[in-house]
């Protein structure tokens, strides 16, 4: 990636980590920095899950070594309202569980919004408008296993973008949603980057590393527990498809 | 001779070796009690500290323990009175036995009476009521919400569990309890009176009843039936938390930890009531504590 001068949003510093499920990546000593408006995709194999290191990126598990900074500040220590505080700056879609059963959708969907203080109408106001670019019906009274899978997953899409975040993590975010979506997902988050989100978007598929994405977007796949730059992207993996 | 010899030592040794074994798990059992009343204590002070504080009730907080309360305590309103009737019944016709069997009159067993119920049977039924109907709910809930991953999406989101789960829970457990019991308590006496003047064994009119119970009322009753309302429940809860949020394991591990949790939350209530009945009368069965 380009170097800039912009502020950097996450920094990995030598990381390892090893996560608890089984499916979970595996990192040696990674090192990176995403700044302000950048994009970097991760091309997943279908048996790599992103889950455990999306969390230690929020500091919810700790690396086995290295640190995890995220707008210059870390996850260590027990100043639990600061972590709390640095987690409502960054949005994320789940690879797998994603709601809480016992809410409606409106309710999921509006929970973190409305639970870090901000207006209830501002926040109906941001939901509407991102469900009408995404061509999708503001979130209903129904619980989320009520709820068909393809638009669960574009909720989770509305849920990760409201409340401009500063990061934003896209484990799979095309899971479950047909190919046509893809090109509202990317006017979505290119949106965000132009107001200076920095986003970890690990791909389930390799048509997922869109054209209309804007510069500047780095691609890379972990091999041996390391990140490898993909130059070519016909061959982010065989197997990278849904 | 040498087996003659070695048979003493060998059970000295086996001897020393039980003693030991004993020792260290008593020890160990001590201090497993210990951690576990240090959890829950840790559990009450952190809830205690975020409800006085304002930023933590956020709408979704409010909401939580509007729900928790509309399901554990006005819900269970009803339960309450059908379990404070029945007991009621159960209480007069003790009362006629006695009467009947040591030629008292109702003067002097109404205040016995009245003092069962207020200190010690409408919190303990409050409890059992809220126990059997809620807090296995909580710690089935809370158990469901860590394995399915839903605790961890809240705390992704930068919402704290602590504030948005356990403290709503244990604040309306409490609260539930509190309520639960004056209801308990209203439900036994007015059953109580009702059957009693129906079996012609009580002939006062409803107000002199009335009154001769107010009369009973001492600052004494008030000193145990709070307390011991509110710790009790605050313990239950608490239990019923810790208990459903350090479920480890797949969701066939929900039903165990929700049935143990039940019985530890009752073991906790009985526990509770002994010894808050020692420190309030200052009494340890018979023997005056000094």
């Amino acid at each position: 990636m380009e170097p800039n001068n912009l502020p950097a949003v996450l920094e990995l510093r030598n990381v390892s980590f090893e996560g608890n499920a089984k499916r979970s990546l595996v990192l040696a000593d990674v090192s990176l920095t995403l700044r302000q408006g950048e994009l970097l995709m991760v091309h997943l194999d279908r048996s790599q899950s992103a889950r455990d290191i999306a969390s230690m990126i929020q500091g919810l598990q700790q690396p086995r070594f290295g640190e995890v900074l995220f707008q210059e500040s870390d996850w260590k220590g027990s100043d639990f309202e600061r972590h709390f505080k640095m987690r409502s700056k960054i949005g994320r879609v789940f690879d797998d569980q994603a709601w809480l059963a016992n809410l409606n959708m409106t309710e999921n969907v509006m929970l973190a919004s409305e639970h870090h203080g901000r207006d209830l109408n501002e926040v109906r106001a941001e939901v509407t408008e991102l469900s009408e670019q995404l061509s999708l019906d503001p979130p209903s009274w129904e619980r989320p296993a009520f709820v068909d899978s393809t638009r669960l997953q574009m909720y989770q899409w509305v849920r990760a973008m409201i409340g401009n975040p500063s990061l934003l993590l896209l484990e799979r975010p095309m899971k479950a949603v047909p190919p046509l979506w893809l090109p509202k997902l990317v006017a979505a988050v290119n949106r965000l980057r132009q107001r200076g989100a920095a986003v970890l978007w690990f791909a389930g598929n390799s048509s997922e590393a869109s054209a209309e994405l804007i510069p500047p977007v780095a691609h890379f796949r972990l091999v041996s527990a390391s990140l490898q730059p993909i130059a070519d992207l016909s061959l982010a993996g065989p197997e990278a498809t849904l | 001779m040498s087996s003659t010899s070695l048979t003493p030592t060998r059970s000295r040794g086996a001897f020393k070796d039980r003693v030991f074994w004993a020792v260290e798990f008593i020890g160990a059992q001590f201090l497993g009690r210990c951690a576990t009343l240090a959890s829950i204590l840790a559990i009450l002070w952190a809830t205690a500290i975020l409800a006085i504080r304002p930023t933590s009730w956020t709408r979704p907080v409010r909401q939580v323990l509007a729900r928790q309360l509309m399901f554990t305590c006005v819900d269970a309103a009803f339960v309450g009175v059908r379990f404070g009737a029945a007991v009621g019944v159960l209480i007069i016709v003790q009362a006629a036995l006695w009467i009947d069997a040591l030629g008292i009159t109702t003067d002097i067993i109404m205040p016995i009476l009245w003092k069962a119920i207020v200190r010690e049977l409408a919190p303990l039924l409050a409890c059992l009521v809220v126990i059997g109907r809620s807090g296995i709910a909580i710690s089935t809930e809370l158990a469901t919400m860590v394995v399915g991953g839903e605790v961890e999406v809240l705390d992704a989101q930068g919402i704290d569990p602590m504030t948005c789960l356990v403290m709503p829970r244990i604040i309306s457990v409490v609260v539930s309890v509190f309520c639960l019991a004056i209801i308990i308590a209203t439900s036994m006496v007015v059953t109580g009176y009702a059957i009693g003047w129906g079996m012609d064994a009580i002939r006062d009119s409803w107000s002199t009843f009335l009154d001769g119970i107010v009369s009973q009322f001492n600052s004494l009753d008030l000193l145990f039936f709070v307390p011991k309302t509110i710790i009790a429940g605050a313990f239950a809860g608490a239990i019923c938390c810790i208990d459903g949020l350090n479920v480890r394991g797949t969701m066939t591990d929900v039903p165990r930890v929700s049935s143990r949790s039940g019985i530890r939350a009752l073991t906790a209530v009985f526990a509770v009531s002994a010894v808050l009945s020692v420190l309030i009368y200052g009494r340890l069965l018979v023997f005056k504590i000094m």
